[in-house]
């Protein structure tokens, strides 16, 4: 058995070192970068998909409670009376077989437009998951306030209201004729 | 080694993009939230007008801890035509974000009743 030259060997090795590609820490550095590169774009994808979605979220937010307080306003000024429940509360029309019976389901507020007992239209008002609502009467004011949660954290109870969380308050004025019943 | 300077590249560039784009949308989205929330206290504020003396007016609390910087001014309009036993009255929030910029105003025109009712006409 021949064993091979000294010569020969090391020009063998050479020939296998400088094949490019080759070397294993070569590759897996390339593999690293390229690894890198690609999350990053990922993730740049990623924020402006989210910026996208809760800047829709948001400007949806707003425009309910617009219409909200529209809507609160619009009903209080026809009433003739207030009457606020466990669930929410009530105006009565001045003409008096008619209701905007309002309640709180979650973060939505639900209207009902009640015209001698039967329903004839309904609306609702969602908000961001996590939002609550509060209600308060005193002689001639009604006030209604929405807890806003912080961005992405819904509240777990109303009783522990991060500091964090934001109140947003519209003040209805009952007028002198009408009566303000109950308190939540 | 070329396909990753030409990524690193082009991948630097539109980050440089974006980064200011996402910061005008973010800005442009808190100016919107002050907007909405200037409408819905100068409507309450045209509200308490109705049972209190307008120059008494104060900004909520909700609304003062939300924007520091916003103050209430309330005046009193000469206008011609007023109907008699009615003055115009404005209430005005100013916001001053920075020394550079201008500040930003809201104002709503209240019609106010010598004997303490008050008719309401919006204008901004």
């Amino acid at each position: 058995m021949r064993r091979p030259s000294s010569v020969a060997e090391s020009q063998q090795k050479l020939r296998h070192a400088n094949r490019r590609g080759a070397l294993f820490h070569y590759y897996m550095m390339y593999l690293f970068l390229s690894s890198v590169l690609l999350t990053t774009s990922g993730m740049c994808i990623h924020v402006v998909l989210k910026a996208d979605s809760a800047d829709a979220k948001i400007a949806l937010d707003l425009k309910t409670l617009l219409r909200l307080e529209e809507r609160l306003r619009g009903d209080a000024v026809q009433s003739a009376g207030l009457e606020t429940r466990e669930d929410g509360f009530e105006f009565s029309h001045t003409a008096g077989a008619r209701q905007f019976r309002w309640s709180v389901n979650k973060n939505a507020l639900r209207r009902e437009d009640i015209e001698n007992g039967d329903m004839v239209a309904s609306e609702r008002f969602v908000f961001s998951r996590g939002t609550t609502f509060e209600f308060a009467t005193d002689a001639k004011q009604f006030v209604v306030t929405l807890w806003e949660p912080p961005f992405g954290v819904p509240q777990v109870s109303d009783a522990e209201k991060s500091p964090t969380v934001k109140p947003v308050r519209m003040i209805i004025i009952v007028p002198d004729s009408k009566t303000a019943k109950g308190e939540k | 080694m070329v396909e990753m300077v030409v990524c690193t590249v082009l991948l630097s560039v539109v980050t440089a993009v974006l980064a200011p784009g996402l910061y005008a949308v973010h800005q442009q989205r808190k100016l919107t939230r002050y907007d909405t929330h200037t409408l819905l206290e100068l409507n309450n504020l045209a509200a308490k007008a109705t049972q209190e003396v307008p120059s008494t007016l104060e900004l909520s609390s909700w609304f003062a801890d939300r924007y520091g910087a916003a103050t209430l001014q309330v005046e009193n309009i000469d206008a011609d035509g007023a109907s008699a036993g009615q003055q115009p009255i404005r209430l005005t929030i100013v916001r001053t974000l920075a020394e550079e910029r201008p500040a930003i105003e809201h104002s709503l025109t209240i019609w106010k009743t010598v004997d303490a009712s008050a008719d309401e006409e919006a204008s901004e």
